[in-house]
Formats: C-alpha cells, structure tokens, sequence
C-alpha cells in the first residue's frame, strides 16, 4: 500500500495545485482596511478574481467528486441528528460523582471506568484489556491502565478528555472534534467522536461521512437509577447502542460491534457503569475551565500553558535515568533527538532543540508496541515513536537489573531475544561494530538493524532506499550515550553531549572540478570547462527522483532570481525524453544536460557523486567549494549562497 | 544559461514578491486547505498572497509573513462551504490514495489536519509550521502525534 505521507502528498498535489504568481498580482485599490490588518479584509467584491483564478481546479475536483458517483458527498435531507436530550446542562447543574464502569464482551475481557466529577472535574479510569495470544509464549498480552479521567467541552465543536494516568504519573490529552459545528452546537459532546483505550464510537446523523452512521433514539432507560436516553447508532462498519446519561451527556454504557484498533481483538464489547460515586480526591481546579460558555478553546489547551498546578510538567520529567542521543534522517528531515529512559517501559523522546517533546511507551513483550500517548496497542515492532513517522525502536526486551532502570539484558548477545525479528523474517547478519560497539545485526524487510549486546539497544538503523519510484531514505543513529550518576556508565563508551557525528568529506570537495562534456537537452553541446570563471551551481538529478523533482523546482527559482551566477542542471542515469518532459511539465527554465553514457562510470569514477540529487558550487576558478549530496531545498540553496558569499 | 556576468542588485516587486510567493505558497495553501478543505482554502490563500502584494512593502519587512498570512487566511475562510470538506481523489490516482483518506482527514482536528499534512506530508520542519500556526512547536508535536495516530487507526480500519 502507498504508505500514508505519500497519499497526503498525492491527494493534496491533486485538490490543491499551486497558484500561477502572476494571477497573484492584480491591481487592486490601495489598502481599504486601515482599522487593523486583520479587520474585515478583502471585502467580497475583491473576491471575485481569486474565484476565476482558483475556478479551475476547484471546479475540476467538485466534478471529479461527481463523476465519482460518490453519494456521501451530497448532503441528504434526512433528519441530521435527533438526540437533543444530550445537550449539556450549565455546570452548575452536574453533579459530581464517582462512576464504576464494567466493560466485557464475548472473549471476557473487562473494562473499569470509574468516578466522574462533570466537565472540568475528573472521571476515574481504569481498563485492563486482554489482547491476543503472544505467538512466541502462547499467554495474552495483558495490560492495565488506571488512572484519571476529566473533560473539559467547550460548549461548541470540541472537547478534550485529559487523562492523569495513576500507574505512571503523567498526564495525556484525548481530543474530540465534531465535524459539524451546527450540529454540534445543537447537540453536544454526545456528537463528538469519541475513542480512547482501543474503542471507538463514530455515530452521527446522515452528511458526508461514510463512516459516519445514523442513529435512532431507542427509548429512554434506567441505569444505576439514571435516566438514560438509548441510542442505536449503525455505521457502514459498526453497530453500536449507546446508553447516554440524559442529563449530563456522560456515556454510561456502549454495546457492540467495535471499531478495529489492534488486529485480532475481538469486535463486540460492552460498556456500562454501574455505580456511581464521588471521587474526593480529584485536584478540582486542576483546569481552569469555564462552561458552558464556548470560552475554552481546547486546540490551546496546552499543558504547559494553562495546567495552573504545575502537575502535570513536574510529572513527565520526573525521572531521568539515562538519555542516548539519535540522529534521524528521512527525506528533508533531520532530527537529533534526545531519548530519555524514565522506566523500564517508558521514554521520553525530544530534539535537541526541544522540538519534539512527548512520553512514550514501549512494551515490554516481545514484538509489542504500547503508545501511551494515544493509549493504544499497536502489535508492530516497528511502529512510530510518535512525531517520527517511521522511525520506531524496536525494544525486544528488556530486563532491569537494578533498582534504577538499566536497559540490559540478561546476558549478553545470547540472551537478545529475537524471536520476534525472526517472526517477521528478519535474518541475522554477521556481528559488526558500530561506533566502536559490538553489535548484533539483522537485516529485515524495510531495513537492517545494529543491536547493542552489552544494552540491547538498536544504535543503528538504517531502512528504504533512494530508488527510482521511492523517496525514502533513513537512517538512525545513536551517536552518544550519557548517563545519570547512579546509571552504570560502563555500559557505554561515553562521547560528550552535543559532540556530532564525523563525516568524511566528499571526495570531490576542493577538487577542480573533473571534466564533464554532454548536450543539453535543447540542444547544443556543454563543457564545463567552458564556464570557468563563472561561479557555478550545477545539480544533479535525475526525473525518477521526487526528492530531486523538489530541488529541481528550487534550483530553478533561485536560478530565476540570481542571474549573476551560472545553474546548470545534469542528468543521472536518466532517460532525457522523460526528463525533459519533467522541466516541461513544471514550467523550469534551467538548463539540462544529458553526458554521453548517461551512465553509471561517469558518476563512479570521473565525477564520484553519492546519489541524487547532490548539488555542486565550483568557483570561477574552477574549484569545487561545496558540495551537497541529498535534497538541499530553497533554503539550504539559499543559505548556502549565503555562506559561499556568492 | 545565464551567462553575463551581472552585478547582484536589488530585486524588483516582483521578483521578490514571485520568490516569496513560490517559497512560501505551497506550506500557506496546504495549510489552509487542510483547515478549511479546498473550497475555502485555496480562496482564502489566494486572497491572504494577494493581500501581500497589495501591502508587499510591509509584508516584505515581517519577521514572520507567512505566520501573519495564515491568520489572514484563517479569517478569510471562516464562513460556510458549501461542499464536502475534502473532495474524493480523482477515480484512479497515481500514486494510490485510500478513498477514505478524505473522510479520515476530516474527522481529525483543524490543527490536528494541518500538522498532519505539512509536516508528515510535505516535510515542512516544526518550526515552519509553529510559525504558521502561531502555537509552540510541542503544540505541533502534540497535534501531529494525535493526528498521525487517529488517521492510521482509522485508515487501518478501512483496510480491513
């Protein structure tokens, strides 16, 4: 399957094509708003160019939708929600109280929510999920998650469930949005999506959603002597009915069929609370809400900005035994990251320059991933640690041997246990060394891994490839160790922090540039050594190589607005028709040139390039001063002129 | 080829306003269509560029103009569609695109949609998009993770 940033990209390549400047730059009055920049600009009658500018495409999309035959994007005329007995009372009227919350379903796994305080107060929660047998011991993966759970709505489209987990002392956020602010509005969080803990709920009214379902008011109940409104809620995949407390909104009691998070787990489930208690313990207080009023808006709720007890910071960086230090790469994107080990199953992961922060969670079982931050199961080893797509550590176990936590196995090499890789036909290579550590290493399907024997740690994983139909290429690398004090630095071969990772210098940097003769595409022949005294950025590239088709677009901006310096563009191992039409098809100008062989020998032995695209700046003298193999960009380009001083 | 050899000199309106426009349009209009859907979006970006050139000289000088455009643009696009949010990807796109990756991407928050696309789409960096979305970069930590997770968690489904 086309893996998902690719889809991102294609789908929004296809509904949002980029603007023709020109179209941009129309005559208009002067300024007509003077009262504030963002105060009722561009009155409608301004409007009217952009709708014929934009007209095409978005005509071409509403057509394709209708050529699609795509019935869901016609909006019916059926009834759009009928349970306006959900809509939330003012606070004031929600009574605090502690709620037990059974859940089971045909496989006997449970589910205990309890104590619910109302919006802005916190509902105690606990599940304990049973998930499928462990093919390597034949046992079920167990887990239990207690903690706390409160919400806070804001009266409008959104609301968020922020979770204080109690085994592990943090706090994470749920977030719910309807997809329908006038329906929202009339109805409630009752509307909202709402999924946590591996289920899901996705009942709405008729619209554009195919995965939105209908649903019906049964009829009115009782349960643990609430009122309860009854609905059945049918969605192309599920069959829910819902218990909803008719005068707080609060879900009592969910039975069905389940959306499927983890492959294997069993479809029906049943929710229900049956008692319901006040819990005095809750810091109330804790978020300053107020509702219903529409006055929070839960995108900016942020815990760092509006957690007024300091809680919840406090929480998550509380421990920090030890941290190694990752590079990752893939595409653009080049991240250092911190990895802070709090626990045996816990980690902390943010860049270097605080970038990316987050806690995660990394399970214990073999080949088991358990994301803490969304509170789900995911039985791929190699699933994210969040805000690193793809990248994932692959911990297959883990056995700590103190008090503190040490991440070693039991033993050394023999003890790693690779049942796990082994199941997903990874094979065992050779033992090497990486940074001067001796390593296990495995080749897998989308890459090979360099497991640490003293630590079991992955130090080195690199996956993908830079070929022709796929642009993906990373690499992860550990390039220093730190320790806390009590941590057993022995373990590691210690390189200050910050220390960067050694690179060789490009073999062709501070060489006069070899040799390169080829015909332009247009016609015409080339000789590099025509163009000595001119300051030259030459790119080489290749049409079978999105990453280049980006520089391409770049380059040929820069070359645009830089007319003191030379851009020259050169094929690598590419076919000229379909490079050509390429440059045609994106409107560039730069020159291109095809050398004789178009081959391989040339970029081996007389221009020694290590892929595509790498951009190249040779001085007027000759001399090649820069070089930059990967996807440079406008900025890179940029700064790099910058830097040359050119 | 540009061969003369000209001395640099001060770019024109136009040029700067063309190279600030091919730098920065495609994050500004993929946000706001990831926000508003393409109807509004691409309305909304175009209006907020052209707002640009209309006040090119204070624009210019912004420390952030993209960040500022993107507010104009958020405002330009708050009134109704008339539309489905995200239209379906034409009958045989190339590469693949899961037909319900538009219903999926509506059901995720605004932010949620527009950190999804920049930076796990587009390889726009943190920091781009903070700076689009004028909130902090662990904001956009946060709402790429739960958007990441929803759209796989939901795409999964519609794989089965």
């Amino acid at each position: 399957m086309t893996d998902l940033s690719t889809q991102l990209r294609s789908y929004f390549d296809e509904i949002d094509p980029p603007f023709e400047v020109a179209d941009l730059m129309t005559d208009r009055p002067p300024a007509v708003h003077a009262e504030g920049p963002l105060r009722g600009l561009l009155p409608r009658r301004h409007r009217r160019w952009a709708r014929a500018a934009i007209a095409a495409t978005t005509g071409a999309v509403v057509v394709l939708a209708a050529v699609g035959g795509v019935a869901w994007l016609l909006r019916g005329d059926e009834p759009r929600s009928t349970v306006a007995s959900l809509e939330l009372l003012g606070v004031d009227d929600i009574p605090a109280f502690r709620a037990t919350v059974e859940h089971s379903n045909v496989e006997g796994r449970t589910v205990y929510l309890a104590s619910y305080e109302g919006p802005g107060g916190g509902m105690r929660w606990e599940t304990s999920q049973q998930l499928p047998v462990d093919p390597n011991t034949g046992e079920p993966f167990e887990s239990s998650v207690p903690g706390y759970l409160s919400s806070v709505w804001d009266g409008g489209t959104s609301a968020a469930y922020v979770v204080r987990r109690e085994d592990r002392d943090f706090f994470e956020r749920l977030e719910f949005e309807s997809r329908d602010e006038a329906l929202s509005a009339a109805v409630g969080p009752g509307d909202l999506t709402w999924q946590t803990g591996g289920w899901g709920v996705r009942c709405r009214g008729g619209d554009t959603d195919p995965l939105r379902g209908e649903h019906t008011v049964v009829g009115a109940t009782e349960i643990a002597g609430r009122v309860v409104t009854q609905i059945e809620c049918r969605t192309l995949r599920d069959v829910w009915m819902l218990w909803v407390d008719t005068e707080t909104g609060l879900l009592l009691r969910i039975e069905g069929r389940a959306s499927v998070f983890f492959e294997g787990s069993g479809p029906d489930g049943l929710l229900e609370i049956t008692a319901l208690e006040f819990d005095p313990d809750f810091p109330a207080g804790l978020f300053d809400v107020t509702l219903p009023s529409g006055a929070v808006d839960v995108s900016d709720f942020d815990f760092e900005g509006t957690d007024p007890s300091g809680i919840i910071e406090d929480a998550v960086v509380g421990m920090q035994p030890f941290y190694l230090r990752a590079q990752y790469t893939e595409g653009t994107t080049t991240r250092t990251l911190d990895v802070w080990w709090q626990s045996k199953d816990r980690w902390r992961v943010e860049t270097v320059d605080g970038d990316a922060a987050g806690s995660y969670a990394v399970a214990g079982e073999p080949g088991g991933y358990y994301d803490a931050a969304n509170d789900t199961w995911d039985l791929d080893p190699f699933a994210g640690v969040a805000g690193v797509p793809g990248l994932a550590i692959p911990i297959v176990d883990i056995t700590p041997v103190s008090d503190g936590f040490v991440p070693r196995f039991e033993g050394a090499a023999a003890a790693i246990a690779t049942t796990g890789l082994r199941d997903l036909g990874c094979e065992q290579l050779p033992d090497g060394t990486v940074r001067g550590r001796d390593v296990e290493r495995w080749s897998c399907a989308d890459g090979e891994l360099s497991i640490d024997m003293a630590t079991g740690l992955v130090i080195a994983w690199t996956y993908g490839a830079l070929v022709a139909g796929e642009d993906f290429y990373a690499t992860y690398e550990v390039l220093a160790l730190d320790t806390d004090p009590v941590f057993d630095s022995s373990l590691f071969i210690f390189e200050p922090r910050g220390q960067e990772k050694s690179e060789l210098p490009d073999p062709l940097l501070g060489l006069v540039a070899p040799e390169m003769r080829g015909e332009f595409l247009r016609g015409g022949s080339f000789d590099l050594a025509d163009l000595r005294g001119e300051q030259v950025v030459l790119l080489i590239w290749a049409s079978w190589c999105p990453p280049c088709m980006d520089d391409l677009g770049d380059f040929d901006v820069v070359a645009g607005a830089r007319s003191d310096l030379t851009f020259v563009t050169v094929l690598l191992q590419d076919d000229p028709a379909a490079a050509a039409d390429a440059v045609a098809s994106g409107g560039y100008s730069v020159p291109v040139v095809a050398v004789p062989d178009n081959g391989s020998a040339f970029w081996q032995d007389t221009w020694p390039v290590e892929g595509v695209p790498t951009t190249v700046f040779i001085d007027a003298d000759g001399t090649i001063v820069e070089v930059y193999a990967g996807l440079l960009g406008f900025d890179g380009l940029r700064d790099t002129l910058e830097r040359l001083d050119w | 080829m540009q061969t003369e050899a000209s001395q640099k000199r001060v770019p024109t309106r136009e040029e700067s306003f063309t190279v600030f426009v091919r730098e920065i349009q495609d994050r500004l209009r993929h946000a706001l269509v990831a926000g508003h859907g393409p109807e509004l979006g691409r309305e909304a970006a175009a209006d907020a560029l052209s707002y640009a050139w209309e006040h090119w000289e204070r624009i210019e000088v912004m420390e952030n103009p993209a960040g500022y455009l993107y507010r104009v643009g958020q405002r330009l696009a708050k009134r109704p569609r008339s539309e489905a949010l995200f239209p379906a990807p034409a009958s045989d796109p190339q590469p693949w695109i899961e037909p319900a990756l538009p219903t999926v991407l509506a059901s995720l928050t605004q932010r949620q949609r527009v950190a999804v696309v920049l930076v796990h789409g587009y390889g726009f960096t943190h920091q781009e998009t903070s700076d689009l979305l004028g909130v902090s970069r662990g904001s956009v930590q946060r709402h790429l993770d739960r958007g990441l997770a929803k759209l796989r968690n939901s795409m999964g489904v519609s794989n089965d």
